[in-house]
């Protein structure tokens, strides 16, 4: 069994549901925060209590939502203090440009807060109109400055690209402006849009973006996120050296992690599972067993390999070369261009990146064919 | 065995839907042959098919008394299609009913019908059906007949098959005017069988009429053509019931049952005769059938394939006239090559294989059989019914292919539409010929294969469903043919593989290539789709590389959600075919197949 090494914390509040989003939210009930985060501490209690004496403490902790700045720093603060951590854990938070006063910075900073994640979405306010979002784009930066200057080690901002109502320039105007601030920044999400069912945006079925205008917006970005010193190392994830996210390098590296809060996911390296999606659900099950488990799935053996493919195309970490190539040869030919190759590893390049799921498959088929062969052989 | 001048053997002729049918029920009704509680709708057409699409496949024949005379009514295939079988029919004969909807006027195939039984001097005793209707015409109608055959209009009768009305006088007409067969009862036993059918506990059942001497029960016999020996297990008549009977006499019509197990074996135009002391003389106009019309035929789920032949071989068994050979297509799978009598016909063996075998098929793109004649080759050809079997066009000195003599009956008014029909369909004139001011036949010479797709519906909705076809082989010409071939990223698809003409090939060319890009999902490279003739490219579309095709965010509970995904695409593409390294799913190859409805 891997070890917990991250611990994820699901604050599930917002002011309002924004047009793309079909997280597990609630925009009411916040008045019951203070019971919510009883049961998180009594779910993790109950964890701690699992691993023994022998458990050295969390490496990340991670809050998501949800708007986890929306409640009382000192809500996090307590919950920081009650989850053992190795010395230089990273802490990180999300936050929403509204939720960015100076004073409520600074009390998660001194909380122990290391890294904080704003959404800004994008910089152009017909986006951030047709998202729903309750910030514009000046109070974005307004926000990006102040979380900037308060004292976290690491500052990074979300974007999200491809609304149907945002044109090429819109979003080289998004770019340019990001490319303005990234002296503050040290990481970038970038996501295409997605859209899911159970939304607003479901709902209104606007045409979505071609492939092809996705492809070049995201390249565009990519290469000039590489010329202000912004890497990729996930598909949809840029920092400076060292500046990498290590929770969320903790999923995509097959780590152990633990989830409280309704909807949570964890995974102990073999068995992954979840929690009660809703807040009346989640509440009841912790307060009256102190878990709110709501299903589970061990993986095979072919599973998890299946996994460590999908997920080391996504990273820069890549695959092992003999996963997709012999010396001197392509496994299969058609996927050459799509990579790089350096010594051991077989990464991904930035238009491979773009089709990282068909390109699993194809892998996941030639490994299927070899093993089919091997036994026939 | 009944006396020789009392007996009258007739066929009725008449288009689809103008009542034959109907007219069979009150016959049956009307001579009592049928108990009117166990009547139901056309009790002689006995398959499902048959009864929904309104039409006779399988000739029933049946024994009714009227007035003291035994009339047997021998029902006829009511398609085109089954030609053979229909003059089959008339040879049992001695006169038929033409029976002409009274709103309607003759149609093209029952006219070519009616000039079969002049070929065959049989009386016609003509009738006008469906009188009850208001929008009936008898008087036009009746003229009309009299103009094209010749029969007087005051001798044609006024029935209802529907209300009864005249039917009694039909029948009496029927007596009068139809002469009573000829034959001796001492002759060699000469019985003509006109129908099969395969029933899964007697074995082959088998309709005939006795020309000459007389068949018992018991009797070992000699199947002329088919060079076999069978007893007569069973012998008797239809009254529709079979009713065994110990003998029957010159003139008489019955069945046949001789522990057969495969109609090919009493195929119609048989002449059955006495092993001891027969005939040495066959009766004339046996012809083997010949098949027409070709598709491949593929089981959906390949593991159907097994199956499919099991069901193949079963449906032999009832129906001589349709072949078949085992093939593979790089596209399809395992499948078979199948030859059909006609189009209707090839439409039936899908429906009865679908239907009766519970299977899911794929057919390809209806063919015909071409004649190749090879550079240095002679006079000697080689037939291929499968466009994948052409030889390389450089090989070729000339092609021929199947024609057709097509006779289109048709409301004057849609005469342009239907030239242009046609024209367009390579046909060429050869006659036209007003039958009343409204009504004109025109007569083209026109090849096979351009009648086996779609010409039937275009005829029909280009003349709001008035004009009717007959048709007849028109022996082989050469013809200006090509081989066209649809590559994927090079590759040739054999199943969309086609011998078309080559003024046409381009246009077909074009419109597959752009179908395929339609339906071929778009793969991790560009894909071009090109139409080939002879090595030249004559159309090509590209199916666009994907461009995008990646999960934006895949965090802790996403990566579950992804691996299911995963899984479910992995098991999905075991099911596609792969065509030049381009994965295609069987539905686009069944899409594209359907491009000509």
């Amino acid at each position: 069994m891997e070890k917990l090494s991250g611990l994820y914390v699901h604050i599930p509040y917002c002011t309002s549901r924004c047009s793309y989003c079909a997280f597990a939210v609630v925009h009411n009930g916040y008045a019951g925060r203070h019971r919510y985060f009883d049961a998180l501490k009594r779910e993790l209690e109950g964890y701690l209590e699992l691993q023994g004496g022998e458990f050295v403490g969390f490496e990340t902790v991670s809050f998501g939502g949800g708007t986890p700045s929306l409640v009382e720093p000192e809500l996090i603060a307590g919950l920081i203090d009650a989850a053992p951590l190795i010395d230089e854990a990273e802490i990180s938070i999300e936050v929403n440009p509204e939720s960015c006063d100076p004073q409520r910075l600074a009390e998660l900073v001194a909380a122990g807060v290391t890294r904080a994640s704003v959404g800004v979405q994008s910089f152009d306010d017909r986006v951030l109109k047709y998202f729903g979002r309750s910030h514009d784009a000046h109070g974005a930066k307004v926000a990006i400055e102040a979380v900037a200057s308060s004292g976290f080690d690491s500052v990074s901002i979300d974007l999200v690209y491809g609304a149907p109502v945002e044109s090429e320039r819109s979003w080289d105007y998004t770019v340019d402006e990001l490319i303005d601030l990234s002296d503050l920044l040290e990481h970038l999400s970038a996501y295409a849009l997605q859209i899911e069912p159970r939304t607003k945006l479901h709902w209104m079925a606007d045409p979505p973006t071609e492939e092809a205008d996705l492809a070049g917006r995201y390249l565009r970005l990519d290469e000039r996120l590489a010329e202000v010193g912004l890497k990729n190392y996930e598909i949809s994830n840029w920092s400076r050296p060292g500046a990498e996210s290590r929770h969320n390098s903790t999923y995509w590296n097959g780590g152990g992690y633990l989830g409280i809060g309704m909807s949570s996911h964890s995974f102990d390296g073999q068995t992954r599972w979840w929690n009660v999606a809703n807040l009346a659900g989640y509440l009841a099950c912790v307060e009256g067993s102190g878990r709110a488990v709501a299903g589970s799935e061990r993986l095979t053996d072919s599973q998890i390999a299946i996994e460590r493919i999908m997920l080391g195309l996504r990273t820069s970490r890549g695959l092992d070369t003999a996963t997709v190539a012999v010396p001197g040869r392509f496994l299969d030919r058609e996927l050459e261009d799509w990579f790089e190759i350096s010594g051991d590893s077989a990464r991904l390049t930035a238009r491979g990146r773009l089709l990282a799921d068909a390109i699993a498959l194809r892998i996941l088929q030639s490994v299927e064919e070899g093993r089919d062969k091997d036994e026939t052989d | 065995m009944t006396q020789i001048d009392r007996i009258r053997n007739l066929s009725i002729i008449a288009h689809i839907d103008h009542g034959k049918s109907t007219l069979s029920d009150r016959i049956l009704e009307l001579t009592k042959a049928v108990d009117p509680r166990q009547m139901r709708e056309q009790y002689l057409d006995s398959m499902d098919i048959e009864r929904e699409r309104g039409i006779t496949i399988k000739a029933q024949n049946v024994r009714v008394g009227w007035k003291g005379y035994t009339l047997h009514l021998i029902d006829t295939p009511g398609h085109v299609d089954f030609g053979y079988e229909v003059s089959r029919s008339l040879a049992a004969c001695e006169g038929v009913i033409l029976l002409v909807d009274a709103s309607q006027g003759i149609e093209a195939q029952t006219l070519a019908n009616c000039y079969l039984a002049l070929e065959n001097n049989l009386e016609i005793v003509a009738a006008l059906n469906k009188i009850d209707l208001p929008q009936a015409e008898p008087d036009k109608y009746a003229e009309e007949i009299e103009n094209i055959l010749g029969i007087p209009a005051d001798s044609i009768l006024r029935v209802s098959a529907k209300t009864g009305i005249g039917v009694d006088l039909l029948l009496d007409a029927v007596v009068d005017r139809i002469p009573h067969p000829v034959g001796k009862e001492d002759d060699p036993l000469r019985a003509l069988i006109f129908d099969s059918y395969y029933d899964q506990y007697r074995g082959v059942i088998s309709s005939i009429r006795v020309m000459d001497g007389s068949i018992s029960s018991g009797e070992r016999l000699r199947f002329m053509q088919a060079k076999a020996v069978h007893d007569a297990e069973e012998i008797g008549v239809k009254t529709p019931y079979p009713s065994p009977i110990d003998r029957l006499g010159p003139g008489e019509v019955g069945y046949l049952i001789a522990s057969i197990k495969d109609v090919g074996e009493a195929r119609s135009g048989e002449t059955v005769t006495s092993q001891i002391d027969g005939a040495t003389e066959a009766l004339d106009g046996y012809r083997d059938p010949k098949p027409m019309v070709f598709c491949g035929l593929y089981p959906v789920d390949g593991d159907e394939f097994e199956d499919l032949r099991d069901a193949l071989e079963k449906l032999k068994l009832n129906d001589a006239s349709f072949t078949y050979e085992p093939e593979t297509s790089g596209a399809l799978g395992f499948g078979f090559r199948c030859g059909f009598l006609g189009l209707l016909h090839m439409e039936i063996v899908r429906e009865r294989l679908e239907r009766e075998f519970n299977l899911s098929l794929i057919a390809t793109s209806p063919s015909v059989k071409y004649v190749i004649f090879m550079v240095g080759g002679g006079d000697t050809p080689t037939e291929i019914d499968n466009p994948s079997e052409l030889p390389i066009a450089s090989s070729i000195d000339r092609i021929e292919e199947p024609y057709l003599r097509i006779s289109i009956i048709t409301p004057s008014e849609y005469t342009g539409t239907v030239m242009d029909l046609c024209q367009s369909r390579r046909g060429e004139m050869k006659k036209m010929e007003y039958l009343s001011p409204e009504r004109l036949e025109l007569i083209y010479r026109v090849p096979l294969s351009e009648i086996v797709i779609d010409f039937f519906d275009q005829l029909k909705s280009r003349t709001k469903g008035y004009a009717s076809l007959d048709y007849e082989a028109d022996g082989y010409s050469a013809s200006d043919l090509v081989k066209l071939d649809v590559m994927l990223n090079g590759e040739p698809v054999d199943a969309f593989s086609t011998i078309i003409h080559k003024a046409k090939a381009y246009d077909y060319g074009r419109k597959m290539t752009s179908k395929l890009r339609e339906l071929i999902p778009r793969q991790l490279f560009d894909v071009p789709v090109q139409a080939s003739v002879g090595g030249k490219i004559i159309a090509r579309e590209t199916i666009k590389a994907r461009r995008k095709d990646v999960l934006a965010k895949c965090y802790g509970g996403d990566i579950t959600r992804k691996r299911k995904l995963l899984e479910k695409q992995k098991e999905g593409k075991k099911r596609m075919k792969n065509i030049g390294r381009v994965e295609v799913p069987q539905e686009a190859f069944i899409s594209a197949l359907r491009l000509d409805d």
